[in-house]
């Protein structure tokens, strides 16, 4: 509720609908849950996060909430087309080795995308607030 | 089902962030920023400030480039650094952005040679090109002949080894007179560290890029086009 204040405050100012990364509620979240929030958005009540998660060599996954029904976990790497292939339905722990709770996020279309990384679709939860 | 975003463009979203990349670019930066950070009032001034650029139809227009809104492309981005580069150190927006519409090749080319070079953040390169102008705004009202001679439009490249030939006719500059220093290589390679650490826009891209502007190659550096006005 006060993330959503806050981008209303944003909004008031003729700022995009989104905080990021250095704003003291993204901060704060992000201390808590412990990873690397770039953004937060809002879109038709819709509170969307942005994570991108670095490892020794930089990027490792990132997670995005593109709106109500689309969302998207990237991971670099990319499986053989018959592994790719029956991913789907499976959990994400079966995609690379994510940190809870997103290693038990059920699997979409699993694609190959850009820089030898592979991006799942997934079904969002939405909590009320 | 819809397929994967194709990043061959940098949202909109992100210009104010590829601003400060550019314009917070520093040689010796051990650690890149790869999430610039600005309090909520800045960031309203300097997107105010940024809005102005847009007003000239650049770097694009949506005749020209109908999928502007969908983002800028990397010639569009290098468009951006160079007239931001240009603002920052003075020169009016107006001025700025003929400049760079002017001189779109040599200043790619400079780009291009800063990223075969290095793209490395931690150290000035001595190879790197420095974008010499010279703007002469009183000089042209007191003696025209020797600023049309001085050819003000178009922008000479001075390794950073070279500064010495910045008053030397051995790169067509001449021994005297006022000249404006924009260090592109650095902020170029700053902007193409973030795009690509951040993975906003693909390295495949960022490739076929560098192969356009080679491609290019016989295009002159400097080509004069018509002067920026401001849309009504």
């Amino acid at each position: 509720m006060i993330i959503s204040e806050g981008i209303e405050a944003q909004a008031r100012l003729g700022a995009p609908a989104l905080l990021r990364k250095g704003n003291c509620y993204v901060e704060s979240v992000s201390q808590i849950t412990g990873f690397n929030i770039v953004s937060i958005s809002r879109r038709h009540r819709y509170l969307l996060a942005r994570i991108e998660q670095y490892g020794n060599d930089g990027l490792t996954w990132t997670y995005e909430e593109e709106s109500r029904n689309r969302c998207r976990l990237s991971t670099g790497g990319i499986p053989p087309i018959h592994a790719r292939l029956g991913l789907n339905g499976r959990t994400s722990g079966h995609l690379a080795d994510f940190p809870p709770p997103f290693e038990a996020l059920a699997l979409g279309i699993v694609t190959q995308t850009h820089g030898g990384w592979t991006s799942a679709e997934i079904d969002p939860q939405w909590q009320p607030f | 089902m819809s397929d994967p975003p194709v990043f061959t463009r940098l949202a909109s979203v992100y210009f104010e962030d590829l601003a400060i990349i550019a314009l917070t670019a520093r040689c010796g930066r051990v650690e890149p920023v790869l999430y610039p950070t600005l309090d909520d009032k800045r960031r309203s001034t300097l997107r105010s400030r940024l809005k102005l650029i847009s007003r000239y139809d650049w770097p694009s227009n949506q005749k020209e480039d109908p999928d502007l809104r969908r983002g800028y492309t990397l010639r569009q981005c290098c468009r951006l650094i160079v007239a931001l580069l240009l603002i920052d150190s003075g020169v009016p927006p107006a001025a700025a952005i003929s400049i760079a519409s002017n001189n779109e090749f040599g200043m790619l080319r400079a780009i291009l040679n800063a990223q075969r070079t290095s793209t490395y953040l931690g150290e000035c390169q001595p190879t790197d090109e420095i974008a010499v102008i010279i703007k002469g705004d009183i000089w042209e009202q007191v003696d025209e002949l020797g600023w049309n001679a001085s050819k003000a439009q178009q922008v000479r490249f001075v390794a950073r080894h070279s500064m010495k030939f910045c008053w030397s006719d051995e790169v067509d500059l001449g021994s005297s007179g006022q000249r404006i220093l924009i260090d592109i290589s650095t902020a170029a390679r700053a902007v193409f560290h973030w795009l690509v650490a951040r993975r906003l826009v693909s390295r495949e891209a960022v490739n076929a890029f560098w192969a356009e502007i080679v491609i290019h190659s016989a295009a002159p550096a400097f080509q004069m086009v018509r002067p920026a006005i401001p849309r009504r």
